[in-house]
């Protein structure tokens, strides 16, 4: 008589099995169970063979379950023939209903067979009444006996009825359990929460209590009180698993849940349709196996109409989930693209409005560049058209969409149109098609103030001025709150030298987002070009100085020197014509400067830049600084951003550069001459900074700081040559400077490892931890360096710098000597950007 | 990530249902209390808050790390509000599947070095 246990459930129930109950507590039955329970059933065979050697009526029972066992095990494993010797066998000692059951599962084998509990859960209900009984002798549970354990709860074994107090007491614990599993999984808390309330606080079913707990909180979304139970859970086994399918993130590793279960299972949580879970499974796959194509197909079979999709909800979750696209895409993915456009296409695509949304939309996307010209546009056009098939039409949509195929056209970036640098130097891409893309997304959307800049832009790359500057006056009445289209308007009014046209764009951009410095930056240019133009007519310029002083900044950073207020001070002193307010303001240019040595060096810069008269004593000043108070390597440093600040406003001449390359080189030799172990720390770190900084410069600015660096590695050898024993510091600087300068490909490498190798056995014996990181790092350093000899110094292929971006801007607005003097002072011409070559492969794979 | 899946929102949401579902979504998970699921819900409401950004996002999406439709399926399940109790028999079947793994798991023979 066996125990009713389903609850409504549809348990999976052994119910031809013997009752192994009386087995439970037998010693000599103990080898038995454990080997049925592992599933060993030749063992087990064995075991109980030796057994009916003692008492055949009492064990020939378990003889069976071990046969039974042993034929399940084979028909699962697919050997039918062996199965059908131990079931003739099986039939001369088993009840016949388990052998009928035994010839069924031949008959109709399922691949879930081998996952049936052995003896149909009657072992396992043996094995949890055994680890009752030894759990109340304080013996501790195994894992594998909690594995059957778990097994009995979830399986659908019921337990026989009257087997004595312990296995009834065991047998209530087994279906509370089982209650509150199956509450817990509908969503009914209080009927869950009473059933767990019957499971004493020594039950072998307790950590059962404390993974519902959790899965309740999981399923209500309280994450954290979730893993509080989940924590108290054994790390291994079933219950450790399911909890990690409910909070993958839950701490510590291990196995979670089998796919084929976790599928059913979430789309039934999140509500979808069960059908789809073989779908999702073959996708996956297909997907592993690399077939992108048949894991969408998978798909599409399955979930007819509903995949692919782009519209909130799982299928278009899974639609992203298996698409091939994606930005930067390798070859593989490319082929796999292709390979998805051609199963696609035919007619397909264009009827299937989803498809061409997802597919046709996200290869136009992705893959932009493959396309012949004009086949984007066509292509881009229809899904455009799609859209407003499926949802109806939309100017905004059809706004956003046209401007991302003139974007795509021009090749420009949202920076190209979304800073004062308008014209950025991004690759010149078909400004003609580009334009019309343009217009068709302003025509359709009046208010998409970024489609009307980037027509701007292109306008303007294509040379189109008056055009531009047509629409720049209409955009300027028709959005005068917009701060780019004001601070564009000021820029370009700042070219045509219409300096209060321009200066009333910018304070108006300015009112509306007073912390810009880009705007401070043209406000501050407009200002000093319109004093320039007042002292040229000998007037006062003060009220104009005294409007630029609230937009000054002590330390603006490297990117807005045109804020600084002693670079500033400087110039108002060079450019004023009033000798006192002249004197005044180099004055306070002298206090605020960082150091006297930048002043000088910006001072020397700004009178070339402006054609002024060089100061007689200049050259004196300067070496009288630099012997008396030599700056450091930090300012040394920000003198290569001043020279780059100063060519921005008018090019060097070849006697400018050389007089620098002269002034540094002594400013270097002071500053190598008598260094301490801690100029010398700073010497090395500013050499460990100077690739870097090169990167940042001008191609000027640039060849100054690689010629500091000659200078820097001439000056340390004639130190260190004059040295019986040059000190470690300084011998790190040279190699340092051999590796900031390029030279170290001139000498051999076991020369440099040599070297390298006994400063750090030098610094290890004198215990300077400093100097001994730098060398280490410069080890590491030159190990990659050396087996990349290329890549060093290549300084035509390397992508134009921000600075490089800003100078494009600044020469286009530059407060050069022709502002003062009537003379032209145009910046360098700079090469045409080159267009990016496209594929000769041109393929024609849309509609 | 779809922000409309994150935020809850049918494709056709207007300002107003975003916002109001962003305000929710704030409320349910404080940021103090749930910081991942905080920093989901800002990043969709800052995808979707003009209708010009919904369009944005509609027309130019995508996805930049293929993923398997089982992870597309569980990144689903994990948005703020979607996972419910699935119905005693999934979460039954969930459970016998682990159960039928950890018992191989413990009893796998180990390998002898």
């Amino acid at each position: 008589m066996f125990l009713k246990l389903t609850g409504g459930l549809d348990w999976v129930c052994g119910d031809v099995s013997a009752d192994l109950t009386p087995y439970a507590n037998d010693p000599a039955a103990g080898e038995f169970l454990r080997a049925m329970r592992d599933g060993k059933w030749r063992m087990a065979r064995d075991v109980a063979k030796s057994l009916c050697k003692q008492d055949r009526p009492r064990y020939l029972p378990l003889l069976a379950e071990a046969n039974a066992g042993l034929a399940r095990g084979m028909i699962a494993k697919g050997l039918l023939k062996d199965a059908v010797t131990v079931i003739e066998y099986l039939a001369t000692i088993a009840p016949p209903e388990m052998v009928a059951k035994l010839r069924g599962e031949l008959a109709c084998p399922t691949s879930s067979a081998a996952d049936q509990p052995a003896g149909g859960g009657a072992i396992h209900w043996a094995v949890a009444l055994r680890a009752a009984d030894g759990q109340a002798a304080q013996i501790p549970i195994s894992p594998e006996d909690m594995a059957a354990i778990d097994a009995l709860v979830t399986h659908g074994f019921s337990p026989p009825q009257g087997a004595g107090v312990a296995a009834d007491r065991l047998a209530a614990e087994l279906v509370a359990v089982r209650k509150a599993c199956a509450a817990t999984g509908d969503g009914r808390w209080d009927e869950a929460k009473d059933a767990l309330r019957a499971l004493p606080r020594d039950s072998i079913f307790r950590h059962w209590r404390m993974f519902l707990r959790g899965a309740r909180h999981a399923f209500g979304e309280e994450l954290e009180m979730a893993r509080k139970c989940f924590a108290d859970l054994p790390p291994v086994g079933a219950l450790a698993r399911a909890a990690r399918a409910l909070d993958p993130d839950l701490p510590g590793r291990g196995p979670a849940a089998p796919v084929g279960a976790r599928v059913p299972f979430f789309l039934a949580a999140t509500g979808q349709p069960a059908a789809w879970s073989t779908a999702i499974l073959d996708a996956q796959a297909s997907g592993k196996a690399g077939k992108t194509v048949r894991a969408y197909k998978d798909l599409s079979n399955v979930m007819k109409g509903a995949f692919p999709d782009d519209r909130p909800g799982l299928a278009a979750q899974l639609t992203g989930g298996v698409m091939p696209f994606s930005r930067n895409m390798r070859e593989a993915d490319i082929d796999d693209a292709y390979d998805l456009l051609d199963a696609y296409s035919g007619g397909k695509l264009a009827d299937s409005p989803n498809a061409l949304l997802t597919v046709v939309r996200e290869a136009c996307l992705a893959i932009p560049d493959y396309n012949a010209p004009g086949e984007l546009e066509r292509t881009w056009g229809t899904v455009l058209s799609a859209w407003s098939r499926r949802d109806g039409a939309d100017p905004q949509r059809d706004a956003v969409g046209w401007q991302w195929l003139g974007e795509t056209q021009a090749r420009l970036e949202e920076q190209d149109y979304n800073s004062s640098s308008q014209w950025g130097s991004s690759p010149q891409g078909d400004f003609r098609r580009a334009r019309t893309a343009f217009e068709k997304s302003v025509k359709a959307d009046p208010e998409n103030q970024d489609g009307w800049l980037a027509l701007l832009t292109v306008l303007k790359k294509s040379g189109d001025t008056k055009e531009h500057n047509r629409i720049l006056g209409e955009l300027v009445k028709r959005f005068p709150k917009n701060k780019k289209i004001l601070l564009l308007a000021g820029n370009e009014a700042l070219d045509r030298k219409t300096y209060p046209k321009a200066l009333k764009a910018l304070r108006a951009a300015l009112e509306l987002d007073p912390l810009d410095r880009e705007i401070k930056c043209s406000i501050s240019i407009a200002l000093i070009r319109q004093a320039i133009d007042l002292l040229k007519k000998k007037q006062s310029a003060t009220a104009v100085w005294d409007e630029l002083e609230p937009l000054l900044e002590d330390t603006p950073g490297t990117s807005h020197l045109m804020l600084s207020r002693w670079i500033a001070r400087l110039r108002i002193g060079l450019l004023e014509t009033d000798p006192e307010a002249a004197a005044t303001a180099m004055a306070a240019a002298e206090k605020l400067a960082p150091s006297a040595v930048e002043r000088l060096f910006l001072e020397e810069k700004l009178r070339e830049a402006y054609r002024l008269t060089k100061r007689k004593t200049l050259d004196t000043d300067w070496r009288r600084e630099v012997l008396k108070r030599p700056p450091g390597w930090e300012a040394f440093a920000r003198l290569f951003q001043l020279a780059d600040f100063s060519g921005l406003i008018s090019p060097w001449s070849i006697a400018s550069w050389n007089r620098s390359v002269k002034n540094l080189d002594a400013l270097v030799s002071a500053m190598i001459e008598n260094a301490t172990d801690k100029d010398l720390a700073d010497l090395a770190d500013f050499l460990e900074r100077a690739e870097r900084l090169t990167s940042t410069l001008d191609k000027d600015s640039r060849d100054l700081l690689r010629q500091a660096l000659r200078s820097i590695l001439k000056r340390v050898e004639i130190v260190i040559d004059s040295k019986k024993q040059p000190r470690p510091w300084l011998q790190l600087a040279n190699l340092l400077a051999l590796e900031a300068s390029g030279a170290f490909m001139s000498i051999s490498q076991t020369m440099f490892y040599g070297r390298l190798n006994q400063i750090i056995a030098m610094t290890e014996k004198s215990g300077d931890p400093t100097c001994l990181a730098k060398a280490r790092a410069l080890h590491d350093r030159m190990t990659s360096k050396y087996r990349e000899p290329d890549s060093f110094d290549d300084d035509e292929s390397s992508p134009p710098s921000l600075l490089d971006m800003l100078a494009d801007a600044m020469n286009s607005m530059d407060i050069g000597a022709d502002d003062i003097h009537g003379n032209s002072a145009k910046g360098p011409a700079k090469k045409p950007a080159s267009k990016k070559p496209v594929s000769g492969d041109q393929m024609d794979f849309f509609l | 990530m779809n922000p409309y899946l994150v935020l809850d929102l049918p494709p056709d949401a207007g300002d107003a249902d975003v916002r109001s579902a962003y305000q929710r979504l704030l409320r349910k998970y404080p940021p103090e209390n749930r910081p991942e699921q905080f920093q989901k819900i800002q990043e969709a409401y800052g995808l979707l808050r003009t209708s010009r950004d919904r369009w944005r996002w509609k027309l130019l999406h995508l996805n930049d790390h293929r993923i398997g439709p089982v992870e597309a399926l569980e990144e689903f399940a994990r948005l703020p509000a979607r996972m419910t109790p699935p119905g005693a028999k999934p979460f039954l079947a969930l459970l016998k599947s682990c159960a039928a793994a950890a018992g191989r798991d413990a009893v796998k023979p180990t390998k002898k070095r």
